[in-house]
């Protein structure tokens, strides 16, 4: 490395940017040349003069942006609602304040939704179901269908979604039932990601570790797939998580999943880890991940291409 | 119960839930996630733009877009790289709007005269020291000089590196380029506050 390089990396030096393996150059560098040692120090001073120039926020400032923002959001008109802001009035028992969201399209549509995965796992209505809250419960509706006659007449398809509550311990089957339900939702992200957060913790059963595999190897939302390696850690040596590591590990875009997917592969070091890593040197753009794959390959006495 | 009062009593404490919450109109959770960032989000506004009234008006901006928009999020990224991705755009545009606007001299007038515009700076993190409150003062008038020197984009970038110590992906994220690109900014702003500061330190 010339001294014009290092002199060029020394600002992402400092600010911990480099590779480990540029890291290790510029460091080796800096130990022979006294010059670009000399403006390592003087950088690291220019950092230091920085850090004191930075304003500090006067707690009364603090205090005044948050009282001018809760009066502006008192003020603000209620969030776009669309359609459903103009058919609302059409249903009066609709209008409990807390069910504004689900009245909102989207939110009707994942209220649909679910029922229709909760059909699927809740054969039966459990003892411990709440009755319903309201007489007849319903809480949002969506028009499914309209259909207009010459006379002036207007036929229209309603779909009602009804609401209940219930509760219990996380292990107990039915709650189980819903929270795997909940985690494969096509419509929410959010949701799921709460239910794989749950399940992660009874991952000791084969249907969440199942449900967790699955989640890692196809969801398409990367706050998903990490809560569901997470609970997927203690089991990385079982068969099928291993073999989903070794997919992700090769498949999934999002580079903190393959660094985690190599950090729960490498223990065991079996032999299919080889040829997963060999493929991922084929594909792999993220640097740091490149300069960890070879060091491995190299400790596994592997050849770092494939021919 | 609200969702918000459900927080409250620790029984959930994600980030994901109080969203939900707030997303589903629950106001004091929208308080709440408000009170978890705005802090960052009020430093990095006050220090990009220099002025406490201008940060005050990109505070409420901020958090009011975050407020009418936040049925649009659909944690395909974190939060924190969401919201800064409002506050930085506000920014952004402020401080080009202000390049335009202005080639502003130093000094301006006041009701008892002339004063120069470094005399009144805020006070930054430096003791009561007085050799080091001189220091301290030359170092922020060459800081202030520096800072107005850099395009905008640097000045983010140069912030968000240095004082809030986000990495130069998230920073690309949030300003809605490339990772190399924001390492391009970040090495030119430190070339130029090199030039300008080295013989200060």
């Amino acid at each position: 490395m010339t001294c014009e390089t290092v002199k060029q990396q020394l600002p992402l030096l400092l600010y911990g940017e480099l590779t480990f393996e540029a890291e290790n150059e510029v460091e080796q560098h800096l130990e022979a040349c006294a010059g670009c040692h000399d403006d390592l120090r003087r950088l690291q001073a220019m950092h230091s003069a920085l850090d004191e120039a930075e304003l500090a926020v006067p707690p009364s400032l603090l205090a005044g942006c948050r009282r001018d923002l809760h009066a502006a959001v008192a003020a603000a008109p209620a969030r776009p609602a669309g359609f459903w802001a103009k058919v609302r009035p059409l249903f009066p028992g609709a209008g409990h304040p807390g069910l504004r969201m689900v009245l909102r399209p989207a939110g009707a549509l994942a209220l649909v939704a679910s029922g229709f995965f909760v059909a699927r796992f809740w054969q039966a209505p459990p003892a411990s179901v709440s009755p319903d809250p309201t007489p007849g419960g319903l809480i949002a509706t969506r028009v499914k269908q309209i259909e207009p006659d010459p006379t002036g007449t207007v036929r229209i398809v309603i779909e009602e979604t009804r609401q209940r509550q219930i509760s219990g311990q996380r292990d107990e089957q039915q709650i189980r039932n819903l929270l795997l339900a909940a985690a494969q939702d096509p419509l929410d992200a959010g949701l799921r990601v709460e239910s794989v957060d749950l399940l992660k913790e009874e991952c000791d059963a084969k249907e969440v570790r199942d449900a967790l595999l699955q989640s890692l190897l196809s969801d398409t939302n990367v706050g998903v797939r990490m809560k569901a390696l997470e609970g997927l850690k203690p089991f990385a040596s079982e068969a099928s998580v291993r073999r989903a590591l070794l997919q992700a590990l090769v498949r999934d875009e999002n580079p903190r999943i393959r660094t985690q997917a190599i950090d729960l592969l490498v223990p065991s070091r079996q032999r299919d880890l080889v040829g997963a890593l060999q493929e991922l040197m084929l594909r792999e753009n993220d640097e740091h991940i490149r300069s960890r794959t070879q060091r491995l390959l190299r400790d596994l006495n592997a050849s770092v291409e494939t021919f | 119960m609200t969702a918000a009062g459900v927080l409250r009593q620790g029984a959930v404490t994600d980030e994901f839930a109080l969203i939900r919450a707030a997303q589903a109109g629950d106001q004091r959770a929208f308080e709440q996630l408000v009170e978890r960032h705005d802090q960052s989000v009020l430093r990095l506004a006050y220090n990009l733009v220099r002025s406490q009234e201008d940060a005050r008006d990109i505070y409420q901006e901020s958090f009011l877009r975050v407020y009418k928009n936040l049925h649009l999020f659909r944690f395909d990224c974190s939060f924190h790289t969401w919201l800064y991705r409002i506050v930085t755009n506000l920014c952004l545009d402020h401080l080009r709007k202000r390049k335009v606007r202005r080639e502003e001299s130093a000094s301006f007038e006041t009701g008892e005269g002339t004063r120069d515009r470094f005399d009144v700076l805020p006070e930054t993190g430096a003791r009561c020291d007085p050799e080091r409150r001189l220091l301290s003062r030359e170092l922020r008038r060459r800081v202030e000089q520096v800072l107005e020197e850099l395009t905008p984009r640097e000045r983010a970038v140069f912030q968000l590196r240095h004082h809030h110590g986000m990495r130069l992906r998230a920073i690309g994220e949030a300003l809605g380029t490339t990772e190399e690109a924001a390492k391009n900014c970040l090495f030119r702003a430190t070339q130029k506050m090199r030039q300008a500061l080295g013989d200060f330190v």
